[in-house]
């Protein structure tokens, strides 16, 4: 059921083009790449630095480093060799990082009128980080991210299955195989030489982007960053991991944690952040899980009762992605009943491209994330920040909006029909009963793979 | 190193904020050698002269009927946040029946006007309107951020749920069972445990004492007729007020206001439970979470409401004893004996009454521990270790200096001109919460923090494996009390 609906896609294409944000990019002597965006509104400022390692990038042996490392950042540097949040109470600074499989980013925001004081203390850590570091500070850190771990995945309930699904997805030796935070074994196993030389390979100019965005004076910025970053020897850019992507196969794992109602998870590989695919795959989302009318939504959670939630989305990420649909059972379903009506449906989604109006819906949605992105300026630095990563251009918002709003019913339809294989992907179920500690695939119940009927994903993943 | 707080539910954050006038300004940072010379390392670069910035006060006129419209301007993208704010919420359900105002609140879009559930559906998503429903202790907040040119048609349908909603037979069967299902799910968190323990604890039976959201057990009672005789008694004009704020102007803004609301009215008929004389204090609530990773823990006690005497000095306090990074709760849990990712002490202020609690996730074998190192905390507060002058600076400044970022959003702004009606302050609250904050005095803060120094005035609540920790407990000094997710006792 639609209502004015031609009406309206016309007025949200006058009035949502593509937001405006001026960019300045350059690159210092030593491989530095500084991204400056000035906005006035208001009197603050957020300063990022992105680091090209993630995950996907740690040893064998040694998951969950490269967040561990994010930590000791935080513990102070050769000349500011104390609590590194310090400085900022006083002032009312935000700061942060965060490690994904692709990349590690810092983040501080700042009255306008300090902007030197999280570029001073980036570029010391940058530089003298390692003379600071301590066999102590390292124990420390190792066991609050050992915290973290139990916090945000052992003990919340389904917060393993992120988890399971990379063990079902990537194979032995992937750089996907696991996330970022790592198993209790590998944080325990790590060493002070394994920081440094993490450090010494990947913290370096030439392997990281400096975003400044909001209430700055250009010119007097552009000469602190390079009194304070130009001096530090630039390394090398980090080659990425190298990885194909795994052929789909069917896999069925079940898995059990203390939680009332079953939940099914299917995954599937999907083409990398902005290749071809990976917009038509975001779109499809709405489609299938957003609002109540929406494909998956409506027949089993409106309407046959079986679900209690349906949920569909892309994890875009840099070698390759993956997608996934899950779906908790509504009380007194079983797992395989909520299963075989989730195929059911999810085939019958998948015969037909989507109308002008589920894609129409779908496409307001996204310009709308798209302005809230850009909003405030720590959200917006990270938004430039990832353009930068993944396609060597900060000033890339027109064209990611394109991808969106150009999209065809059916070249939805083509992606979905090309990536959402129904005889091969992963199924995970996580079922009601002793919470499952973690890590062992070997507990995992393998039921057979059937080989892939579809084509592999073609574009952007493996390099 | 995301620092994730076990916090609950009310949008509307209690305040941050900050003072222009507060720094006296220093020389430029950029008087600097040339880049080949290298930065000074010596100490942390001075900073720049200090911006002017006014925090803003909404505009404020009324419709017809009495309600109050709040208004602001603000931004350079085309998106607007427009709030209703009913100022009564779950304090109003019956005790037997948590959950009550909160199902009404829910069903208010299944089906409104001329439109079903699925037609109301479909028509905001073609209009790109988010529609939310939050209800919490005091208020019901509905909520939609949409697109600058489709406000008029988003008001109409905001008319629609808020006047007509249609309360179908079918719709409340199916939402009902989808909002028990979702109570049981909850009921895995153990953040759901230490909720449910803490509310009882510190409420009992009456004001704010049962979660908004209810449990299985009262959603359970709940009728249709039920709901619609707390919609007739709570969803009417007097005390509402309208906050619209991003890429609007008020008189396009008043004009589609006044069109859809203009004529809306209604006394309201529901009563606040009353607020019990006194909280539990020396007791251990226990949620057992059989083999679970952490103990998700909470040291309590009540505190003052929204009106609090002493809430600027209270902030002050907070900021040093838990609320920042470096504060002392989460430099010793976390920092120094690596117990938990996080610890945290926060105020939770509703209208009438509210508590403070100092929260953690730590590791189940040093809950004991964790728990001695939090009493002795807030001992130390009267005791050897009273707020300092450095801290009490460092927290003014960040509160002051903190201030304008958190106008940085349409949606933050409008949710903190939201709490303008719920706690019924006046306009210019915002204007002057910098000057509240800079005039508190380290005799201010300690005088606050010395009512939360007590021991015995506190209680316990852990919801972790309790054959692992109870033993660990037995001699604490607090009595058990066994309680199980939904807050019954075991």
């Amino acid at each position: 059921m639609n209502l004015l609906p031609l009406m309206l896609s016309v007025a949200l294409e006058a009035s949502v083009g593509a937001p405006k944000i001026a960019v300045e990019q350059y690159q210092l002597d030593n491989g530095l790449t500084v991204l400056l965006s000035e906005d006035h509104a208001l009197p603050v400022v957020s300063v990022e630095v992105l680091y090209l390692v993630g995950s996907g990038h740690e040893r064998q042996g040694r998951t969950g480093f490269a967040h561990l490392f994010e930590h000791l950042m935080f513990q102070g540097s050769e000349h500011f060799n104390q609590e590194y949040f310090k400085p900022y109470e006083p002032i009312g600074g935000i700061v942060n990082g965060t490690t994904s499989r692709d990349r590690t980013n810092f983040f501080e925001v700042v009255p306008s009128n300090y902007l030197a004081t999280p570029l001073w203390l980036e570029s010391d850590r940058m530089r003298d980080l390692l003379p600071a570091l301590t066999q102590e500070k390292l124990d420390n850190q190792r066991e609050v991210v050992k915290n973290e771990r139990r916090q945000r995945y052992e003990n919340a309930p389904y917060g393993m299955a992120s988890w399971y699904l990379a063990e079902a997805l990537y194979p032995p030796g992937h750089p996907y195989r696991h996330t970022p935070i790592g198993s209790h074994e590998d944080l325990t196993a790590a060493t002070l030489d394994d920081v440094k030389g993490f450090f010494r390979q990947y913290y370096v100019p030439a392997n990281a982007a400096l975003a400044v965005v909001g209430d700055f004076p250009s010119a007097e910025t552009k000469q602190l960053i390079a009194q304070y970053f130009g001096p530090i020897p630039g390394g090398e850019r980090a080659p990425r991991p190298n990885a194909d992507v795994p052929p789909p196969t069917m896999v069925h794992w079940q898995k059990t944690d203390d939680v009332p109602l079953p939940r099914v998870y299917l995954a599937w590989h999907t083409p990398a952040l902005f290749a071809p695919g990976d917009a038509e795959l975001d779109l499809l989302s709405s489609v299938l899980s957003g609002g109540k009318s929406s494909r998956l939504y409506y027949p089993l959670v409106y309407d046959k009762k079986i679900a209690k939630d349906v949920d569909a989305y892309q994890v875009s990420q840099q070698l390759s992605s993956y997608y996934v649909i899950e779906a908790t059972a509504a009380p007194g379903q079983s797992i395989d009943a909520l299963y075989n009506e989730l195929m059911a449906d999810l085939a019958k989604s998948l015969a037909l491209p989507p109308t002008q109006a589920e894609l129409g819906r779908a496409i307001s949605a996204y310009k709308k994330s798209f302005y809230g992105r850009i909003e405030a300026v720590q959200s917006r630095a990270s938004t430039l920040t990832t353009y930068y990563q993944h396609t060597g251009r900060a000033d890339y918002l027109d064209e990611d909006l394109k991808r969106y709003v150009e999209a065809s019913p059916e070249a939805v339809h083509r992606a979905a029909q090309q990536y959402l294989n129904l005889k091969a992907f992963v199924r995970l179920d996580i079922i009601p009963g002793k919470k499952d500690s973690g890590s062992p695939v070997e507990e995992a119940k393998s039921k057979g793979a059937a080989p892939s009927s579809g084509g592999a994903p073609s574009a952007g993943g493996a390099r | 190193m995301a620092r994730a707080w076990g916090l609950w539910g009310s949008l509307l954050l209690f305040a941050c904020g900050a003072s222009p006038a507060s720094n006296p300004p220093k020389a430029p940072a950029t008087a600097a050698p040339p880049a080949e010379s290298g930065p000074d390392r010596s100490a942390l670069p001075e900073p720049g002269p200090q911006a002017i910035w006014a925090p803003p006060a909404p505009e404020a006129w009324k419709l017809e009927s009495g309600v109050r419209v709040l208004h602001r301007t603000q931004g350079n993208v085309p998106l607007v946040s427009v709030l209703l704010v009913i100022p009564r919420g779950s304090e109003t359900d019956p005790a037997s029946q948590a959950g009550l105002t909160y199902l009404m609140g829910d069903l208010l879009d299944e089906g409104a006007g001329a439109l079903n559930a699925i037609e109301l559906g479909d028509r905001l998503q073609s209009l790109a309107t988010d529609f939310s429903v939050t209800t919490n202790v005091d208020y019901v907040l509905l909520s939609m951020n949409l697109i600058a040119e489709n406000f008029g048609p988003s008001v109409d349908l905001l008319a629609d749920i808020v006047r007509r909603p249609k309360f179908d037979q079918q719709e409340f069967k199916r939402r009902k069972a989808q909002l028990v299902s979702q109570a049981l799910a909850n009921e895995a968190d153990p953040h759901t445990g230490r909720r449910v323990a803490m509310y009882q604890a510190m409420f009992g039976a009456g004001y704010a004492g049962a979660l908004p959201t209810g449990t299985r057990d009262t959603l359970e009672s709940i009728t249709l007729a039920d709901v619609k005789a707390q919609y007739a008694r709570l969803m009417v004009a007097e005390g509402a007020a309208f906050v619209v704020t991003g890429g609007i102007d008020r008189a396009v803004a008043a004009e589609h206001l006044r069109r859809a609301f203009g004529d809306w009215g209604g006394q309201a008929k529901v009563k606040a439970r009353p607020l019990t004389a006194a909280a539990a204090r020396g007791k251990l609530y226990f949620v057992d979470y059989p083999g679970a990773a952490q103990s998700v823990v909470g040291v309590v006690r009540r505190a003052p409401g929204a009106g609090a005497q002493d809430l600027f000095p209270a902030t002050v306090f907070n900021r040093s004893f838990g609320e920042a990074f470096t504060s002392r709760i989460n430099l010793n849990l976390r920092e120094d004996k690596g117990y938990t990712y996080g610890a945290v002490s926060l105020f939770q202020r509703f209208r009438e009454g509210g508590f403070f609690a100092v929260l953690s996730d730590v590791r189940t074998d040093v809950t004991r521990a964790s728990l001695d190192e939090m009493l002795n905390e807030l001992s130390g507060l009267c005791g050897p270790r009273p707020i300092s002058t450095e801290e009490r600076d460092s927290s003014v400044g960040g509160l002051l200096l903190g201030y304008p970022g958190t106008f940085e959003s349409i949606g933050l702004v409008g949710a903190r001109f939201a709490q303008l009606p719920i706690y019924d302050r006046p306009l210019d609250w915002f204007e002057r919460w910098p000057e509240r904050v800079a005039a508190v005095s380290v005799v201010q803060a300690n005088e606050a923090a010395r009512a939360y120094c007590e021991r015995s005035e506190f209680s316990i609540v852990v919801a972790g494996d309790k054959a692992k920790v109870a033993p660990t407990l037995q001699d604490i000094g607090f009595v058990l009390v066994e309680l199980d997710a939904r807050g019954r006792p075991r």
